[in-house]
């Protein structure tokens, strides 16, 4: 059967865009989140949006799960082959179709790399506003999967703000174009259903994507802050001061040691703060000197120690450079690192990063806090070694317990990963049974077989009771 | 055109939400287009809305939501209209909080007092709320694009974070958080603002308000070129007004005229016939442009003559047929009156 279906996915690609082979398959295993895993039947690499078509809908006759993948950098597990089945990478479909400076929109087909867009629209004084962290390598079609965020989105919004048009592909193969080239065309919002998605409802072929104007100056400044509470105090005070930073990062303390402890990553980050402060003033030259000179008084009078200033590129840069290599530094402490992603609304920082530090203390854990601030969206990073079950154990279960203080807090258990496999036992946390059911509902108007990226994001569709017990990562806190 | 008598259908809603929340419709303050409805319920409560949909689904009866009413004659004609939806009673403010930007409210809640409010704590929702008109929050997000006095912006879709609707099942759902940063689950919320109530009736709305620093005009989601046309009576009235939405960049063409004047009574044929001819020309420039062309106002008579939304319908129309069967199956929320008759 596997050799009649490879063979009919290589009649549609050809045979070198089709990897079937046990080895090569071991990388599609899992995607950036590696604590799920399944076996894909295959990987086919579409160049073109009928071959996409066609492969969809072959999957669709043989009843073979389809499951989307960009570059494999979702921390959710969303691309994980969790009930087998055939990938589509779209690793091939990557020319940027058109670039209109003027209305300051973009076309693209789904694997053309976050960055690769921006790079493409600067010399036209334009960006994409997105920018997740992984923004060198993942792609514009995953973007809008996971509704994607970054640390920008505090003043940019997330991936959905910035798609107008998608072309995708359903279950069966049939390819639709939902939205268009304005915002506000007639009818339900499709766009908007289908951005974050991730993967249940179609495979993105193509994407219009408004492309922002770059700001005429940005400055960036570090700030030290000798505790974590006053530090998140001055982010509340920020917003309330009417200030709208395009960026504002956090880093604690443990993360701040973890930088600078490696060669590579160090960025002179002050070791003593408890908490770090990267805060990005963009605007026009008037404007970013006032905000700077405001925003500078706010967090003086929150107790900063140490304010330090990058006015040019390059010194922004350096700036930048820990917070951008926080994640690689971490790698190194265990080996493993398991990435919550909760948003709290700002008020209620203060209270749940205390709370991750008992929870850290509680269960024997190293918890680095490295996070989105400005919009409340932590993410607290637990490290663990994967090879001890005892310790993996621990690490879900407090990312678990931090998850539900989001909740609490009136937050959410995600802010831009995605629920994908990792989350969906926290799904009813948010929603009663009916909007869970609503979203079944949903689902199955658009895949009533189910077939596209199955056992993801709807708790309910999990499926058989062995996909069940593989996929239940951890139960309830206490 | 009602599937049924008058009494009847104001005995039936008594029972669902009690006799003292109903009243008999009243022309002219209760016309949708040219049908009276012949019930105006005005519920107090969100639960109240919830039972008298699941009521009028049970029934058959046609329901058309009303807030401000700065939007009544924006879609095409409904089929039917037995009730006239009063969501008047819900205008309170749930929560503003200043420190998490976020704001709470009722559906009949003003956008100008939401405004006034946030505004004293330096922040805005200008950019993505049609601010000095005089709709209110739940009617903005539905109809999802300003109101005649307030064309710029793109309209409320980005800044609404959660809502809560009644549905035809006779249901309350909560979709979003108050948090602007969620990516947990379908993003439902999406596909209540634009829907022009025909798919659930916003009880409760959530939103998030920007900072008021370097806050101009323009916002990072205002490229698209919004301006609008509209048709004068002899007398220079305005008859009808038409939304033009190109992608950022492309200024309004010197043809058509952004102003048709008319010399005859508009409630004349040639009048209709003209409306038609200019709205067409219209769509032909803006499809051309990839925008798109709206009718926002004009009399019923020309209404019923074109849909008021598109001249082609959209391509996904299945899905979006799919969508309006599955969460209203019997059509009683604003029958007729979206897109393609949806």
């Amino acid at each position: 059967m596997s050799d009649r279906l490879v063979a009919a996915l290589s009649a549609i690609v050809g045979p070198d865009a089709v990897v079937a082979d046990r080895a090569s398959l071991t990388t599609y295993e899992s995607d950036a989140f590696g604590l799920v895993r399944g076996d894909a039947r295959a990987v086919v690499l579409p160049r073109s949006t009928d071959e996409v078509s066609r492969v969809v809908a072959l999957c669709h006759r043989e009843h073979v799960p389809v499951v989307p993948r960009g570059a494999g950098t979702g921390l959710s597990g969303g691309a994980a082959p969790v009930d087998g089945g055939v990938i589509v990478e779209t690793a091939r479909m990557k020319r940027i179709l058109s670039i209109d400076a003027a209305a300051r929109l973009a076309v693209v087909q789904p694997g053309v790399a976050n960055a690769v867009l921006s790079a493409a629209a600067r010399p036209h004084g334009l960006v994409f506003g997105p920018d997740p962290s992984s923004g060198a390598v993942c792609t514009l079609g995953g973007n809008a999967a996971e509704n994607a965020g970054g640390p920008h989105a505090l003043k940019h919004g997330l991936t959905t703000q910035h798609v107008l048009g998608l072309e995708v592909v359903l279950a069966n193969g049939e390819v639709v174009n939902l939205g268009g080239a304005v915002d506000g065309m007639p009818g339900y919002d499709l766009v908007g259903l289908f951005v974050g998605s991730e993967g249940l409802l179609g495979v993105t072929t193509a994407l219009t994507v408004r492309l922002s104007p770059l700001a005429p100056e940005t400055r960036t400044l570090l700030v030290a802050f000798p505790s974590l509470v006053a530090g998140c105090e001055a982010v509340g005070d920020l917003i309330e001061a009417g200030l709208e930073p395009s960026a504002l990062e956090a880093l604690d303390r443990g993360t701040i040691a973890t930088i600078e402890a490696s060669a590579e990553y160090a960025a002179g980050y002050p070791l003593d703060a408890e908490l770090a402060l990267l805060v990005d003033l963009d605007g026009t030259a008037v404007e970013v000197e006032r905000a700077v000179a405001e925003a500078s008084r706010i967090c003086r009078a929150r107790g900063a120690t140490e304010i330090r200033e990058g006015a040019d590129e390059s010194s922004r840069r350096k700036l930048w450079k820990g917070r951008k290599s926080a994640f690689g530094a971490m790698g190194r402490l265990r080996g493993d690192v398991y990435v919550l992603d909760g948003t709290v609304p700002r008020s209620a920082l203060p209270r749940v990063l205390a709370f991750t530090v008992d929870v850290a203390a509680r269960y024997g854990l190293t918890i680095c806090n490295v996070f989105h601030a400005g919009d409340g969206n932590l993410h607290p990073n637990i490290s663990f070694d994967g090879r001890d079950p005892d310790m993996t154990r621990r690490a879900l279960a407090a990312g678990a317990e931090i998850l539900r203080a989001c909740v609490d807090a009136g937050g959410s258990i995600t802010g831009e990963h995605g629920v994908g496999v990792e989350k969906l036992s926290f799904m009813h946390w948010m929603f009663g049974e009916r909007e869970l059911a609503e979203m079944e509902a949903l689902k199955r108007l658009v895949d009533p077989s189910l077939s596209l990226n199955p056992g993801k994001l709807i708790p309910s569709t999990k499926g058989c009771a062995e996909a069940k017990g593989k996929h239940d990562l951890v139960g309830e806190p206490r | 055109m009602s599937l049924r008598e008058p009494p009847a259908v104001r005995e039936t809603l008594a029972r669902a939400i009690g006799a003292a929340r109903l009243r008999d419709g009243a022309a002219p303050r209760d016309l949708v287009d040219d049908l009276l409805p012949p019930v105006v319920a005005r519920p107090e409560s969100a639960g109240e809305v919830a039972e008298l949909l699941g009521c009028a689904a049970r029934e058959g009866f046609a329901v058309i939501p009303t807030a401000g009413g700065t939007r009544r004659a924006f879609g095409n004609p409904p089929e039917r209209a037995d009730v006239l939806l009063d969501l008047g009673a819900l205008a309170s403010l749930r929560e503003w909080s200043p420190r998490d930007g976020v704001l709470v409210a009722e559906p009949a809640l003003a956008v100008g007092d939401a405004e006034r409010l946030v505004a004293a704590d330096a922040q805005t929702l200008a950019g993505d709320w049609p601010v000095r008109s005089t709709g209110t929050l739940g009617g903005s997000a539905a109809a999802g694009r300003p109101p005649l006095d307030a064309l710029g912006p793109a309209g409320p879709r980005w800044s609404v974070i959660g809502v809560e609707v009644a549905l035809p099942d006779g249901t309350l759902r909560r979709h979003g958080a108050r948090v602007a940063k969620n990516v947990a689950g379908f993003d439902v919320t999406r596909l209540h603002v634009g829907a022009l109530g025909t798919l659930g009736v916003i009880t409760e709305i959530t939103l998030r308000a920007r900072p008021r620093a370097g806050r101009k005009s323009e916002t990072p989601f205002s490229e698209s070129n919004a301006f609008r046309a509209n048709v004068l009576g002899p007398d220079g009235t305005e008859v009808a007004a038409v939304e033009l939405r190109m992608p950022g960049g492309r200024l309004a063409p010197a043809e058509p005229p952004t102003t048709l004047c008319l010399d005859e009574p508009a409630d004349s044929a040639s009048a209709r016939d003209r409306f038609r001819a200019w709205l067409a020309r219209w769509r032909e420039v803006a499809s051309a442009a990839n925008g798109v062309a709206i009718v926002l106002a004009a009399p019923p008579s020309w209404k019923r003559d074109v849909d008021v939304w598109c001249g082609e319908p959209p391509a996904a129309l299945p899905l979006m047929r799919k969508l309006k069967a599955l969460y209203d199956p019997t059509r009683v929320l604003n029958p007729g009156r979206y897109v393609a008759g949806l």
